[in-house]
Parts: structure tokens; sequence; C-alpha cells
């Protein structure tokens, strides 16, 4: 008999439980979890500029 | 290595690292055009002592009322922290076209800073959970910061904050790089 992984009357999920284990793990085999390191950028400069605009009389 | 703490409170502290920091180099205005030009520091720490901060803090934010402003603070003084190997290749300002002294790491100069015997510079070696790379304080390049746009970066960009007694340390040496005398 299947194994079959039931979280409510209205949602069954009609799969093996074996699948879905393989097809989660499957997902995470894509998640790339990047490290934040601090201190890897420079000092950088921006420079803004804006027209004021004055309104007619 | 020094210690650090990772908990965040809202008001500025003496010893917080926060990200991503500006600093206004010009601002020029002529006929209706503006145009402002300042620098982004990916790293700084506070140097103004804790208890200036904290009186700011309860004076300004807080519940103490009084009838002057007489504690409140112009700014807070900060200093960039840059990433070493940078520093000793003399590249940490080259994004600012500006090209540093190169420091030998394995020879005495590089060892004098590693052992905070350079009065100009401050190394910091964090804990191995902090995300920061191995650092140098350039004291030389201190900036100050208005109070009220540090204490909202802080909010969304801080990172941890040195512990009591290193950062004490920082800026104890901080003045003593300012105070310094030349002879001849």
């Amino acid at each position: 008999m299947d194994d079959y992984n039931v979280y409510s009357d209205d949602y069954i999920i009609k799969q093996p439980a074996e699948t879905i284990e393989q097809s989660c793990k499957d997902k995470i085999k894509e998640i790339v979890v990047e490290e934040v390191k601090y201190g890897i950028n420079k000092p950088i400069r921006k420079i803004i500029k804006a027209k004021i605009s004055h309104d007619k009389d | 290595m020094i210690k650090i703490k990772t908990g965040k409170q809202s008001r500025i502290q003496q010893g917080d690292i926060i990200k991503n920091v500006e600093f206004i180099e010009h601002i020029v205005e002529e006929n209706g055009n503006i145009e402002i030009s300042k620098i982004v520091f990916p790293l700084v720490i506070v140097l103004t002592q804790d208890c200036d901060l904290s009186q700011d803090y309860m004076y300004r934010y807080g519940t103490v009322k009084k009838n002057d402003q007489d504690k409140f603070l112009l700014s807070v003084l900060v200093a960039p922290i840059y990433n070493a190997d940078h520093v000793y290749t003399g590249t940490h300002l080259d994004q600012l076209n500006r090209k540093m002294q190169t420091i030998s790491r394995n020879k005495t100069p590089g060892k004098t800073i590693q052992r905070n015997d350079n009065p100009r510079f401050h190394y910091l070696e964090f804990p191995d959970k902090t995300p920061i790379v191995p650092s140098i304080i350039d004291f030389k390049h201190y900036f100050s910061v208005n109070v009220d746009y540090l204490k909202v970066k802080k909010k969304n960009d801080f990172i941890c904050k040195v512990s009591e007694l290193y950062r004490e340390h920082i800026t104890q040496r901080f003045s003593h790089f300012l105070s310094r005398i030349g002879l001849p």
C-alpha cells in the first residue's frame, strides 16, 4: 500500500512520501546560501546633480 | 581579537559599527543647479564618548525635558574601517582616485600596525562568528556625521558594536593621535 501524506480531508497529496522527500531535496540543492561578509567593498564617491525649480509667478 | 556585541539599541553608542555611512564632501549651488559630492564608506565606527551620546539621546529623544538644548551634540565623530588587505596594498581608496602608501604586511611596518603601535591606525580582528574581515581604522580620516542622520542609519545598517574596554581603547588611541606633537 502506498504511503500518502494526509494533511486534511480536503487536501491529500497523492504521491508516495519518498517521492515528495526527493523532490524537496532536489529543490534544496538549488538554494545557494551566500555568506555575508562586510569589509569587502571600498569607499565610493557619488555625485548628485539637481536643478532647483522656481515657481513661476 | 576584539570582543563585539550584536544586540542593537536604538541610540547611537560608542563603538557602533554601521555600514554605508555618507560623508558630504561639498555642496555647490549656482544658478539654480545643485551639485552634491559625497563619499559612501562601507563601514565606520563611532568614536564619540558614550556618555555624551547617552545624554544627547536622553535630552533629544527621551523623557528628560529641559528648557535648553545644552546637552545636544551637533554631530557624531566616526572613522572609516578599511579592509586590512586593501590598506596593505595601498588600494583602499582607489575608487576615490587616491593612491595610498603600501605597507609590508609581514615586515616591521605591517607588524607595528597589527600590534597597534602605529598611532595613526587601529587594527581590528573580529571573532570568527562576526562577518567582518580583518580591518584597520585610519584615524587620520575621521569625520563628523549629523546625529539624526546616523540614528536613522543605525536602524537598518547597524552591524555590531565593539565591546566595552575594546571601544575605549580605540577612542583613547584616537585621542592620542589627535593630540600628538611632532618635535623638530
